[in-house]
């Protein structure tokens, strides 16, 4: 089980003009599952391929296992790699694709047809093993893939947004299946994806990239609910933004004014009364109620302007009457129309706080 | 606006049937989402209404004519495919208007009609820009910008939103359907995404090996799926094999695989029947500990998964089965892996289903 150590490791494409790593460090633990997520562009193949040998870096030091492999080629990096375009060969069939690297090695058949199977059992594959690739549904081809991988027997696995080609319903199932295997076998993986959900349901830590930089590493809860950054709490799932400015700053938490005077208590310090800031709140937090409450904090009262079904949720979209428009997130057991008037109220204790960006919110909420 | 209406549409390819007599009717105005699983007939369908195919069995209408015998391009349609195809040489503004100068249309109003357009979709300040220049996202909503500049009555949308990365795939549903409904355009989308299609439809169609299952709006396709491969592909849902034992005016008494009893409000199946019990992953009840209740289900917890708003719990049952959780993350905080659990499942919530004739297994496959 390796742990795996990247050093300022940088690389740039198109004579220096694209800059696909940027300084990046990070340590992968072993038997870790880690999750690098972000945008399409961000240099997350980039990274899992210098780790593979497939691409070399520009500066910046490689280390498997504690050993610098920067130099050492692919072949003999033992590393199982899983793509998005499934890459089985199409003439061998089902057994002979998961056999394929014992039968490299030279293991004699009787000890390969016994790996095979075990994997096979262990998948949870219920095709005929004589079945052609192109016999299979694209699920159960990928899943060939990560058996054939597995009959590699190697101890770290790059998983490169091995899900992203399946069809949804199929994609949610292989999910699970990844990281039961990846953990049952006790090896390494470090998988890249551009699906936020996919990463917080997978991974023990996740690394979110943007531009070739590494902006935030943490583990799943921490990254969603404490994000330090605002395209981390914007990338993580739907966030409402606002702009504030601190009136009033103790040991109990800031209050902070925000358009048309609204006054929102919240539970962060250390806030320096006038600093400009950006207030942000997850709209599964955010209260609706048809009356008033005296309990609650932060009541605004407000109207429903359009709604989006989702199941047993439903997205709210309401504007406050200051203005402000924000989703709220709702079971739907309780209805509202659309034109409903409604009191939202923000718990100070879910009420997170940035600096204000230089570059302004706009700029910052950018996904792309 | 316009109704669009398939009646007994067929349509193969070879020895398979991809369209198998299906009927649909599209309402003035409406947007209808077509969803399944890859190669249920979707695509097919659209391409069928486009004229791109032409059925070998049926009859398509728009607004009550015939349209099995005109072609593509005398439909008056917008398309919105997954891949862009913007002209890669043009300007923003000059892909969004070109179809209209191309009409004939008076000049000044393709200045106003590009405006307003280009604004609905956030892009009016990157009219000047080449596609290139622009990022995933962006290119897609030229396309739409393109497609709703046309003026078409009918809107065909395969995928549109299936090249894009997750997140921002989420943030664009929110705007598609307003960009849509405030043209009052009909709008035909096909997806395999359900969220996609239970956001933003009016109504959907579930289509299942060239089939029609359920046509539904998307509250009463949820609430109420009429067969358990709907009830798969749109909710989340936990399936358990068992007999019924008892029936009387309140409902039914169901015993599970190893022994466990179910009591549900169902009362149209029999004692002794073979039945398939389906409850929602958000409406199983859990808690920690156990407690002693004439139906609940003793286990264990084997997997916790943070998915943000949500956390999905995996209770292995004492019985050998697996039931899933979906529980509001605040709430999902509370239990632990290994943690002994009770389970309860609430009779209102409980769906019963006649035991397939394939099995169970077969109803359950999406691909």
């Amino acid at each position: 089980m390796p742990d795996v150590k990247l050093v300022n490791i940088s690389k740039r494409y198109g004579k220096g003009r694209i800059i696909a790593a940027d300084k990046v460090n990070l340590e992968i633990k072993n038997g870790e599952y880690f999750t690098i997520l972000g945008p399409s562009g961000c240099g997350k193949s980039t990274l899992l391929k210098i780790i593979a040998g497939i691409v070399k870096p520009d500066e910046g030091e490689v280390y498997v296992g504690g050993k610098l492999i920067n130099d050492v080629p692919i072949e003999e990096r033992r590393i199982a790699m899983v793509f998005q375009n499934i890459l089985l060969f199409p003439h061998m069939n089902v057994e002979e694709n998961i056999g394929y690297a014992p039968r490299v090695k030279g293991i004699e058949r009787e000890r390969r047809a016994k790996i095979v199977e075990e994997i096979v059992s262990m998948l949870k594959l219920t095709l005929r093993s004589t079945a052609f690739p192109d016999e299979l549904s694209r699920g159960a081809q990928q899943k060939v893939s990560l058996a054939r991988a597995i009959a590699s027997e190697t101890n770290l696995f790059l998983l490169d947004e091995p899900l992203s080609a399946l069809d949804s319903r199929v994609r949610l199932e292989l999910r699970y299946e990844l990281r039961r295997l990846v953990k049952e076998l006790g090896v390494t993986a470090i998988h890249v994806t551009h699906d936020q959900e996919e990463a917080m349901s997978i991974s023990d830590r996740i690394a979110i990239m943007k531009h070739g930089k590494i902006i935030e590493v943490g583990s799943p809860v921490e990254l969603y609910l404490g994000p330090r950054t605002i395209f981390t709490a914007h990338f993580l799932g739907k966030m409402n933004f606002t702009e504030g400015v601190v009136i009033e700053s103790s040991g109990g938490g800031c209050v902070v004014e925000v358009s048309g005077g609204v006054r929102i208590r919240t539970k962060v310090r250390g806030r320096l009364v006038r600093e400009r800031v950006v207030l942000a709140i997850r709209p599964e937090f955010i209260k609706l109620s048809q009356t008033m409450n005296e309990n609650e904090k932060n009541v605004i009262e407000g109207k429903i302007i359009e709604k989006f079904y989702t199941g047993s949720y439903i997205y709210y979209k309401v504007k406050l009457e200051n203005g402000i428009e924000v989703f709220t997130l709702t079971e739907a057991e309780k209805i509202y129309k659309d034109g409903d008037k409604i009191y939202a109220s923000f718990p100070p204790e879910y009420v997170i706080l940035f600096k204000y960006p230089e570059e302004g919110l706009e700029k910052e909420l950018s996904l792309e | 606006m316009i109704n669009i209406k398939l009646i007994g549409v067929t349509k193969r390819f070879g020895t398979i049937t991809a369209v198998d007599n299906i009927d649909l009717n599209v309402e003035r105005g409406e947007f209808f989402t077509i969803l399944g699983p890859t190669g249920a007939g979707k695509t097919t369908t659209l391409k069928l209404v486009a004229g791109l195919l032409k059925p070998d069995e049926g009859e398509i209408y728009f607004d009550g004519q015939l349209v099995n015998d005109v072609p593509p391009e005398e439909r008056d349609i917008g398309f919105v495919f997954q891949g862009y195809a913007l002209f890669p040489h043009m300007t923003v503004w000059e892909n969004v208007t070109y179809g209209l100068l191309v009409r004939g249309m008076d000049p000044e109003k393709v200045e106003r009609i590009g405006r307003e357009i280009l604004s609905k979709v956030h892009l009016l300040e990157r009219a000047d820009s080449y596609p290139h220049e622009l990022s995933g996202g962006m290119q897609q909503r030229v396309a739409l910008a393109r497609a709703l500049a046309s003026g078409s009555k009918l809107l065909l949308l395969d995928e549109p939103l299936s090249a894009l990365d997750a997140r921002l795939r989420e943030e664009l549903r929110f705007e598609l359907r307003n960009i849509v409904k405030e043209t009052g355009a009909t709008a035909i989308q096909v997806t395999h995404d359900k969220y996609e299609a239970l956001q933003l439809s009016d109504r959907i169609a579930i289509l299942r090996k060239g089939k029609v299952v359920q046509v539904d709006t998307p509250v009463n396709l949820f609430t109420k799926p009429n067969s358990i491969f709907v009830a798969n592909f749109i909710c989340d849902m936990n399936f358990f094999e068992g007999i019924v034992k008892k029936v009387d005016e309140e409902g039914s008494i169901i015993q599970l695989r190893g022994g466990p009893l179910v009591k549900t409000l169902d009362r149209t199946h029999r004692v002794g029947e073979r039945v398939v019990v389906a409850i929602r992953f958000e409406d199983v009840e859990i808690k920690t500990g156990e407690v002693e209740h004439p139906y609940s289900i003793y286990g264990k917890v084997e997997r916790i998964s943070f998915l943000g708003p949500f956390v999905r719990i995996e209770v292995l049952l004492d019985n050998g089965e697996e039931v899933s959780v979906k529980l509001p993350a605040t709430i999902g905080y509370r239990f632990e892996l290994g943690d002994r659990i009770t389970v309860n499942f609430e009779p209102t919530k409980i769906i019963v289903y006649s035991y397939p004739r394939a099995g169970l297994a077969e109803e359950l496959i999406v691909e």
